[in-house]
């Protein structure tokens, strides 16, 4: 009997020690929401790119400083002196997770996918104008463009422009990123409960690792687990009991609790780029006065919103892109400077008096723009802090919450003086292409700013040859939609990772918020 | 047989509803900042363009051959994300039931007994807290006190079945559901035993000189469980709507969530399929309610 229960005693322990070493092997990752699939082609949305990122890679690589395109897939490539051709020399030892190898048919294959009518990817305007993609032999191809685009590499390195692979995209048919994926990343897929848990283990094969890792590969966890976990208070808990080990989505009203936590490391990503800003819909009488919009950008205090609202977790900005973002224009840094005199005295010499409430009135209209925000956001509390802020010099907004399902719907109708988002972005050039280009009216180019002047200067960023060219230009479009005040911006807000110390050489990457990014350095 | 209309019924106000609410799935494929042509394309692929009618008969039809469509959100088949959700969801019902039925039926007939004493006031205090703390609350504290600060069991969403190791897991979720109904169910037994208790056949057990145990437990608690399995029944059916919230803070992977998330990204296939297990299984409910009625007490069958 004793030696019976001595037995059962060690079969035991041998069966934890296995389950701890098992463990200690997987790098256990934790999200607030899963992907509603992995095709990366088809989205916009972070988890899902997160998720291609890990099992798929791009001709280029985005370095730490979010600036810079660095080799990848490919390993070199040249431009042609009209700037419309890129010819990528691809590296020859790749392979996708099934084993196949990688050629330039795959880039091909891909590049043509994301632009087909079929797919309608929403982010197929970042791979530019093609024109069409040439295998000049298997490790060769030409990427032609009908105009120049100069922001070209620095948009290959977004998740859309992951490289798949041709036989498992047709085989799976419809239920391609849902029953399966196959890339040529450090993670390959294993399974997905979607809402609950995804199971990736490592690429053996993988050794081609961007140079901004020490380590090219393969990963040197064997598995890896992300969990979903929607509730914040349980996210928090998970996290300070070392359930986890790495975390994009620690809530950040809780950050200090992590800062002083004797078994976390907080990261605050410098080179992340995400604005909150109030854009004015420029058509609408009630903002269609330059004075009232600079008198409202100027009426606010910023710093006091970011201690008292966000709690400290942004960075308050009079810029419309982060002054660490490519071609950002610091000139722009002096243009909206916040004075509640002037504010009032823009007011009064626009025709705006005040009423008998205290509110500002011009031929019977009072100044109480309509203002739309989607609702679980920072936009609402913001919002209402503004809203305290004009009160003070006459100005009542009318902030309308919108639940997030019917969000997309109301903005769309646009019947609103000013709306709120926050978008993330790679570069300044990228911010300024995307909303204020007179032919993305309605939208994103919500504020319907149409100007010819601005239309050439991003025509002529886009086309330039040279960085220089392209970062003066970017730089005047700045320059003129801030003096318009076409937005008001508040704040860059702050991606944190918040990683367990038992992980070792963890670090965070500022790609369009994601915080994950490869995890090849990271260190059992 | 009233059920069938009641289902149909439920799936048509469901779809009405998910129509009237001006969402566009559309627009939330596309992202937030896609262009009107995208949005359009999407629309049509997705037939979210014909008439709502013929999206609603198209639908119906569809449901009676078995087929329950494709999500548009991610484009899963339905019936399979249901499939995955279905188990977890029974598994805490099923769970939070095991835990509150006995543990409140205990407690309210021990209240009674002692009528009037401490253990009396105490159980009907805890009863009223059970009843007034939100569902929420609950699980916050538990997560809180139980996973976090004593680490005495998991709380980060499902580790598998109840047979492959996933019991701890399912403790904590359960617990919160449960609380929920212990509370009203102690209440009620304490107040139908005690009307009991005061009967002409239980004067007639005590006087044959059985024990006071036997007296309560053979011939009062018996004859006190009918209203208490009516309000079991009810509440039992109403623990679907505490599930979608235990399932969201304990990251548990059921029908609730599924519902909840199709339903915040207009994902009508998938929502319509939800709601339409939810509405199932608060009709099945009803219907074993109404079988235990006649098995406890044989009158019902005659009338």
């Amino acid at each position: 009997m004793a030696y019976k229960k001595t037995l059962t005693l060690a079969a035991g322990l041998l069966a934890t020690g296995i389950a701890g070493a098992a463990q200690a092997q997987t790098l256990r990752i934790m999200q607030y929401i899963d992907a509603p699939h992995f095709d990366v082609q088809r989205t916009t949305w972070g988890p899902g790119g997160s998720i291609g990122n890990m099992t798929q890679s791009t001709l280029v690589a985005m370095d730490w400083d979010g600036k810079k395109a660095l080799p990848y897939l490919a390993k070199s490539w040249d431009i042609s002196p009209d700037g419309r051709t890129y010819t990528f020399k691809l590296r020859d030892d790749v392979t996708f997770c099934s084993g196949k190898k990688f050629t330039a048919d795959d880039v091909v294959y891909s590049f043509n996918r994301l632009k087909s009518p079929e797919i309608k990817g929403p982010f197929a305007w970042r791979a530019g104008d093609i024109k069409g993609l040439r295998a000049i032999d298997p490790y060769t191809v030409a990427y032609e463009l009908n105009e120049p685009y100069s922001d070209l590499l620095l948009q290959l390195t977004m998740f859309s422009a992951n490289i798949v692979n041709k036989e498992t995209v047709e085989a799976l048919g419809k239920d391609y990123g849902t029953k399966g994926i196959d890339g040529t990343g450090p993670w390959c897929l294993v399974s997905w409960q979607p809402r609950t848990e995804t199971i990736m283990r490592r690429n053996e094969a993988y050794k081609w690792g961007p140079s901004m890792f020490s380590n090219p590969g393969p990963v040197k966890f064997e598995r890896l687990s992300i969990k979903i976990m929607p509730e914040d208070s349980a996210r928090v808990a998970a996290m300070l009991s070392g359930q986890f080990d790495f975390t994009a989505s620690f809530p950040s009203a809780f950050i200090p609790q992590a800062k002083a936590s004797p078994i976390l490391n907080v990261e605050k990503i410098d080179s992340n780029f995400q604005m909150l800003y109030y854009g004015y819909k420029i058509t609408r009488p009630m903002v269609s006065d330059v004075r009232v919009r600079e008198a409202m950008n100027i009426a606010i205090n910023r710093a006091q919103i970011v201690t008292g609202v966000l709690l400290g977790n942004a960075d308050a900005s009079v810029t419309y892109t982060s002054p660490t973002s490519l071609d950002y224009d610091p000139k722009t840094a002096t243009i909206i400077k916040e004075d509640v005199g002037r504010a009032i005295k823009l007011l009064d010499e626009a025709g705006w008096k005040l009423g008998s409430d205290g509110i500002r009135e011009k031929d019977g209209v009072k100044l109480a723009p309509k203002v739309y925000v989607t609702g679980g956001g920072n936009s609402v509390k913001v919002g209402e802090a503004i809203q305290g802020f004009l009160r003070k010099v006459g100005i009542d907004w009318r902030i309308q919450v919108w639940d997030s399902t019917i969000a997309p719907v109301k903005m769309a109708e646009q019947d609103y003086e000013i709306w709120s988002v926050t978008v993330p972005y790679l570069s300044a050039g990228d911010l300024m292409s995307l909303y204020f280009d007179s032919t993305n009216i309605p939208s994103p180019n919500r504020m319907n700013w149409k100007d010819a002047e601005t239309d050439k200067w991003l025509g002529l960023a886009k086309a330039a040859l040279n960085p220089g060219d392209k970062a003066l230009n970017f730089g005047l479009v700045q320059e003129k939609v801030t003096r318009e005040h076409l937005w008001m911006p508040v704040a860059n807000i702050n991606l944190y990772v918040v990683t367990n110390k038992k992980l070792k050489n963890a670090r965070g990457h500022p790609m369009y918020a994601i915080g994950f990014y490869k995890g090849l350095d990271f260190t059992p | 047989m009233i059920s069938f209309p009641a289902l149909v019924g439920v799936l048509f106000l469901c779809f009405c509803l998910l129509q009237v609410v001006p969402a566009d799935p559309a627009m939330i494929i596309a992202g937030p900042d896609a262009k009107a042509e995208t949005i359009a394309a999407i629309r049509l692929e997705l037939g979210l363009d014909r008439p709502i009618p013929v999206q609603f008969f198209e639908y119906i039809l569809r449901v009676a051959k078995g087929d329950l469509g494709r999500s548009i959100i991610s484009n899963k088949s339905v019936a399979e994300e249901l499939a995955h959700t279905v188990g977890p969801t029974v598994e805490l019902m099923i769970g939070g039931l095991l835990l509150a039925i006995p543990i409140g039926i205990t407690l309210g007939t021990l209240a009674a007994v002692k009528r009037g004493s401490i253990v009396d006031r105490l159980i009907m205090a805890v009863s009223v807290a059970g009843v007034s703390m939100p569902i929420f609350f609950i699980g916050l504290l538990l997560i809180q006190y139980v996973g976090f600060k004593w680490d005495l069991l998991p709380f980060t969403g499902r580790t598998g079945p109840v047979w492959d190791g996933g019991l701890p897991s399912l403790i904590l979720p359960c617990l919160t559901l449960g609380a929920v109904l212990i509370g009203p169910i102690a209440r009620l037994t304490r107040t139908a035993v005690l009307e009991v208790l005061g009967a002409d056949f239980v004067r007639t057990a005590r006087a044959k000189g059985l024990r006071e145990s036997t007296v309560v437990m053979g011939h009062a608690l018996r004859n006190a469980l009918i209203p208490v399995v009516t309000l079991i029944g009810l509440q039992a059916a109403f623990l679907l709507g505490g599930a979608v919230v235990t399932e969201t803070m304990f990251s548990w992977p059921g029908v609730g969530r599924l519902a909840v998330g199709a339903i915040i990204s207009s994902d009508f296939p998938t929502a319509q399929g939800a709601i339409m297990i939810l509405a199932l299984a608060f009709l099945s409910i009803n219907l074993i309610v109404d079988v235990l009625y006649v098995y406890l007490d044989p009158r019902m069958q005659r009338s």
